[in-house]
């Protein structure tokens, strides 16, 4: 995909074509939900004429007409953006030990101040 | 789904799975259909000679040259699910050589169209009508049947034979004569 996207001109490069997640599951949604109408439909207009071959054009017409509706990101596919969270700071995204001791420290730090809060509230009832 | 091309791929999937669905309901919406037709068959102007099989064995065999009148009216065989139909005539007949002797004399496609109806009058045969020995002679019933493959858009190759059959006794005597 990446070689695809240098090959464009310049101005499509940075276009995205993201969705958010909300959306892909709406475009999915749409695509099966519109293919399968069309799948039937055009089922009962080949039996209708006798003519698979209209059975068929049917079929892929109701793909163009969905891939307009799904391939393109469209703002209403895009209405739950996803949160990305702030980049932490350079030195502890290295995965060293010190910064994991550190954690771990920390949740033990944390937990031991836990048990001593409970211990006192024992304490005090 | 994050990208165009993911998409474009996933849509794509369904859409040939779909059309794959379309298809195999054609087949099964025409597959328990009646195939069978009727024909009217006359077969006229038989003469065999006693000829040398080149092909084979160098010996004496039976050689029949016929004509024949053929209508048929296919048109009610004709549904979605069949592209042509492959028509073909076979001689049947028993002899001392083999028990069992079939003998396609003559074949036709006929295409889809609104209204198939076949009608040919004076036919000659198309292949060699070539006896395995000399027993054409005064046979009593060579049985010229009629059968057909019903040729699909989707399926299997379906054989059909026509419903009457026509029976017809040889001639007795050789012709000497070089014109058929």
């Amino acid at each position: 995909m990446d070689g695809m996207v240098a090959m464009l001109p310049t101005p499509l490069q940075n276009w995205s074509t993201h969705l958010d997640f909300e959306g892909q599951k709406l475009a999915e949604r749409i695509y099966k939900i519109t293919l399968t109408i069309s799948g039937v439909v055009g089922f009962f207009v080949g039996f209708w004429t006798q003519q698979l071959s209209y059975a068929l054009y049917i079929v892929m017409a109701g793909a163009l007409i969905t891939a307009l509706v799904v391939l393109p990101p469209w703002p209403f596919l895009r209405k739950n953006p996803i949160e990305w969270h702030t980049p932490a700071k350079p030195e502890s995204m290295m995965p060293s030990q010190p910064s994991d001791d550190k954690v771990v420290d920390k949740k033990a730090a944390d937990k031991k101040k836990a048990d001593k809060k409970k211990k006192e509230a024992k304490k005090s009832k | 789904m994050h990208n165009l091309l993911s998409r474009a791929n996933s849509l794509l999937a369904f859409t040939l799975w779909v059309m794959a669905a379309v298809t195999a309901a054609c087949f099964l919406s025409t597959v328990f259909l009646d195939y069978t037709v009727s024909n009217h068959l006359e077969v006229n102007d038989i003469k065999i000679r006693n000829v040398r099989d080149y092909a084979t064995d160098d010996k004496q065999a039976d050689l029949a040259t016929l004509a024949f009148n053929l209508k048929v009216d296919f048109s009610r065989l004709f549904n979605w699910n069949v592209k042509q139909l492959f028509v073909y005539l076979v001689a049947e007949y028993k002899s001392a050589e083999n028990a069992v002797n079939q003998v396609v004399i003559w074949d036709r496609i006929v295409e889809r169209a609104e209204r198939v109806v076949m009608d040919e009058i004076g036919v000659k045969t198309k292949y060699y009508f070539l006896d395995d020995g000399a027993h054409l002679l005064k046979h009593d019933n060579v049985t010229f049947v009629l059968r057909y493959n019903v040729i699909p858009n989707a399926g299997y190759l379906r054989l059909v034979q026509s419903t009457n059959q026509l029976v017809v006794p040889f001639p007795t005597t050789y012709t000497t004569t070089r014109r058929s």
